[in-house]
């Protein structure tokens, strides 16, 4: 009875790994946008369980009329954006989304998100795979008022 | 041969007393000495050209009003979504971390705008003390800006586009540091970690002093 149990259990637990899509997100946020502001920006970890590259070519988010895959890079000391095709995610790899970096451009909120709300995000994937997320804005400041200091705490709940 | 061995050791004995004093001054604490810092720490501070920008309470500003404390300038827009806002944190955190420390006093911080067209007064009003009241934006003519950012060795193109248009402005990602004379004294490059930008401060106006006043005269 009790091999019975441990073989269930077993298979529904490699049916859920099976189950799973080989890519996720974690630690997802993005920067309430500043007043005056109506560009911002949305941050995540891309981390990939498969055991082939897979590349995000798509985002969009129903906050947003339009949703970019850009990247801040530093060259001849000056700090430069541009938008990118896409961003591959190599197998059992992580691609870190972060301030200064690669990010995901949000532009023209349909109605101004502050701290505490929340932003879907639709990831689309070379291997037709969507990754729909709620999001939550966070406020990120500098100021030791923050509701998160650091981008990959915890989310602390909301004020 | 015995002469030359009675000049040679006391030369040696020399030599090395002579290069154990270096050393001990060197890495004594006295101040007075260059500090060894990530920033780039100019040897004559560089003037900043007589111009007019507004500031974000829409007053008349001239690097006039940099003289009497340590500023720390940088660069940027506000249709930014990334590196600018990110880049106000970090002064954000340097200011604290000083302040915080309390060696000497955080440094002032100016955000310059290089987006001039759409960047008007009233809307760096509402960006800049969204991040600290304490932290002034100004804003001008186009001319104006690119001969500051040029002053301050930080290259800036500001593109002839329709300001409607949805456009990016690149421009130099370093930091400028302005002593209470009112001349630039030094430069942080980018990437900015606050932590070693806010060790290099307090460095550098311990030795320059806080109102670079006697002993940079006698380091000059």
């Amino acid at each position: 009875m009790r091999t019975l149990f441990l073989a269930l259990g077993l298979l529904t637990l490699s049916l859920a790994v099976q189950a799973a899509p080989p890519v996720t997100a974690e630690s997802p946020w993005v920067r309430e946008a500043p007043p005056g502001s109506s560009v911002t920006a949305a941050y995540l970890d891309l981390v990939n369980q498969g055991d082939e590259t897979i590349t995000l070519v798509n985002v969009r988010s129903e906050e947003f009329r339009r949703a970019e895959i850009h990247e801040t890079i530093h060259e001849d000391g000056q700090a430069k954006m541009r938008a990118v095709d896409e961003i591959a995610v190599p197998a059992e790899g992580r691609v870190e989304l972060k301030p200064g970096g690669k990010h995901l451009m949000l532009h023209e909120p349909r109605e101004e998100l502050s701290v505490g709300d929340w932003a879907h995000l639709v990831l689309e994937f070379d291997n037709g795979q969507l990754l729909e997320l709620a999001v939550p804005v966070k406020r990120r400041t500098g100021r030791d008022d923050d509701d998160d200091h650091h981008d990959h705490h915890e989310h602390r709940g909301h004020h | 041969m015995n002469s030359i061995r009675q000049i040679l050791i006391p030369l040696v004995i020399l030599c090395f007393a002579a290069a154990g004093a270096t050393v001990a001054w060197l890495t004594s604490d006295r101040p007075g000495q260059q500090p060894d810092t990530e920033a780039v720490l100019l040897e004559q501070p560089r003037l900043i050209p007589e111009l007019q920008l507004l500031d974000h309470h829409g007053t008349y500003w001239s690097p006039e009003r940099l003289k009497g404390q340590w500023t720390l300038v940088f660069f940027g827009f506000t249709h930014c979504p990334d590196i600018c806002p990110e880049t106000m944190v970090q002064m954000n955190q340097v200011h604290r971390m000083v302040q915080e420390n309390g060696r000497v006093m955080p440094p002032s911080v100016l955000f310059v705008s290089v987006d001039p067209a759409r960047d008007t007064p009233e809307r760096l009003a509402e960006y800049v003390p969204y991040f600290n009241r304490n932290f002034l934006g100004v804003t001008g003519g186009e001319a104006e800006v690119v001969e500051l950012a040029r002053s301050m060795g930080v290259p800036v193109s500001i593109p002839d586009v329709d300001p409607g248009e949805d456009y990016e402005v690149d421009h130099g990602s370093s930091l400028t540091l302005v002593g209470p004379d009112g001349n630039i004294q030094a430069f942080f490059t980018a990437p900015h970690q606050p932590d070693q930008i806010s060790r290099d401060f307090e460095a550098i106006v311990r030795y320059l002093g806080q109102d670079l006043g006697q002993q940079h005269a006698q380091h000059q």
